[in-house]
């Protein structure tokens, strides 16, 4: 967990990075709000631009709250060891790092999943990179 | 002898390893260099996918960027516009709207192949990404009575060991960070250095939205094995639903 903190804490710094992570990863997640939630897959939609994924996370009351996370689309997690409808099932425990959405809810962008069966892990979407939208607009001084 | 054996490995393994690197460029039947294959943009690292990558070879922030592009230097009206789309933090990039743009040497951060068809009069570069295909007729004209388009209208011409391709006719976009207008002329140059690489570079003018040209320079690896998938951005595109709802609770504007 702590090095998943430093992990979103340097993507913060480096946050000027000119990645185009995701078209307007900004506008929706922000970069400086790594998460790292543990549960329990309940859906799975392998569609592209992007493909997302939603785990039923416990917490300390037993209190069950369904998490949506975003990532790659097919194309690039068929080049990166995914098969879709074997890789990650219903059902199934994972463990997910990303960044939370900017709207405070339940969402978040995808960077890894570690699967709990296995104990392998996979990435799952893009880095932060410009994660908070960048600090230097694209413009020419 | 074991020695000997080991010598003797080290130095077939490095002359093969440096036959590899000065491994030529491939040419076709009437001498030109042959740009066809599955290449990855904005790489060079040689090898499949799978060995160049870590993952996908989306560089994380802080690692070296091999496609380097310099900042446009835009109008006053035009950097108005690319410094409210900042502030508001790109919500209206068309792109995330399944709008293709003219991806020049890789700026999708090498997630996506490209691959070369190439016939003595055509070439064709297929883009996976929103399944964007480049027609480019060599040692033609631009058509007279072009429509204007995402991706420009392309022609080609060897310039020695390079394709020069001539890019114009483009709609104007005005909103997100990599706004244009109609009078966007970009000239794109590929040179098959050897076998596993293209150079890449493009210069970018616009004298109706920029004070001067700018430049990208890049490289494609060619990528044994990869197929081009299909991309279909239109099945299950939640952004632009998502970004209308953020906008109008306010979290996509920069404080």
């Amino acid at each position: 967990m702590k090095s998943r903190l430093l992990m979103g804490f340097t993507a913060a710094l480096l946050a000027a990075v000119p990645v185009l992570a995701h078209h307007s990863f900004g506008a929706e997640y922000d970069g400086n709000k790594p998460v790292t939630l543990t549960g329990v897959v309940t859906e799975v939609q392998w569609t592209n631009p992007h493909f997302y994924f939603f785990i039923d996370v416990k917490d300390a009351q037993g209190k069950v709250a369904n998490w949506k996370f975003e990532g790659y689309p097919p194309t690039v997690l068929n080049r990166i060891g995914w098969k879709r409808g074997e890789t990650m099932k219903p059902g199934d425990t994972i463990t997910v790092f990303g960044w939370r959405a900017r709207d405070g809810s339940n969402w978040a962008h995808s960077r890894e999943v570690t699967f709990a069966n296995t104990g392998k892990k996979l990435q799952s979407g893009p880095p932060a990179g410009n994660g908070d939208g960048g600090n230097t607009p694209p413009v020419a001084p | 002898m074991k020695t000997h054996i080991l010598i003797l490995t080290a130095v077939v393994a490095a002359a093969l390893g440096s036959a590899q690197t000065v491994r030529p460029t491939p040419r076709t039947a009437d001498g030109k260099p042959d740009l066809s294959g599955v290449w990855q943009p904005g790489s060079d690292k040689p090898g499949t996918w799978e060995e160049a990558n870590q993952g996908v070879g989306v560089a994380e922030p802080g690692q070296r960027q091999v496609r380097k592009a310099e900042k446009p230097s835009y109008q006053a009206w035009a950097a108005a516009k690319v410094l409210d789309s900042f502030n508001k933090r790109a919500f209206d990039n068309p792109v995330a709207r399944c709008i293709p743009q003219l991806d020049l040497g890789g700026n999708e951060g090498s997630l996506y192949p490209w691959q070369f068809v190439q016939t003595p009069d055509l070439i064709v570069i297929l883009v996976e990404s929103r399944h964007v295909f480049r027609l480019v007729p060599l040692n033609a004209k631009h058509p007279e009575d072009l429509d204007p388009s995402y991706l420009g209208d392309a022609v080609g011409r060897w310039d020695g060991d390079t394709l020069v391709v001539d890019v114009t006719g483009f709609k104007e976009i005005t909103t997100g960070l990599n706004i244009h207008t109609d009078a966007m002329h970009v000239v794109e140059r590929f040179t098959r250095v050897d076998y596993n690489t293209i150079n890449y570079e493009a210069t970018v003018e616009d004298p109706k939205a920029l004070t001067k040209p700018w430049k990208v320079t890049s490289k494609l690896m060619l990528r044994p094995g990869t197929r081009l998938q299909e991309y279909v951005c239109e099945e299950n595109n939640q952004d632009p639903a998502q970004m209308e709802r953020l906008v109008k609770e306010g979290v996509t504007t920069r404080k």
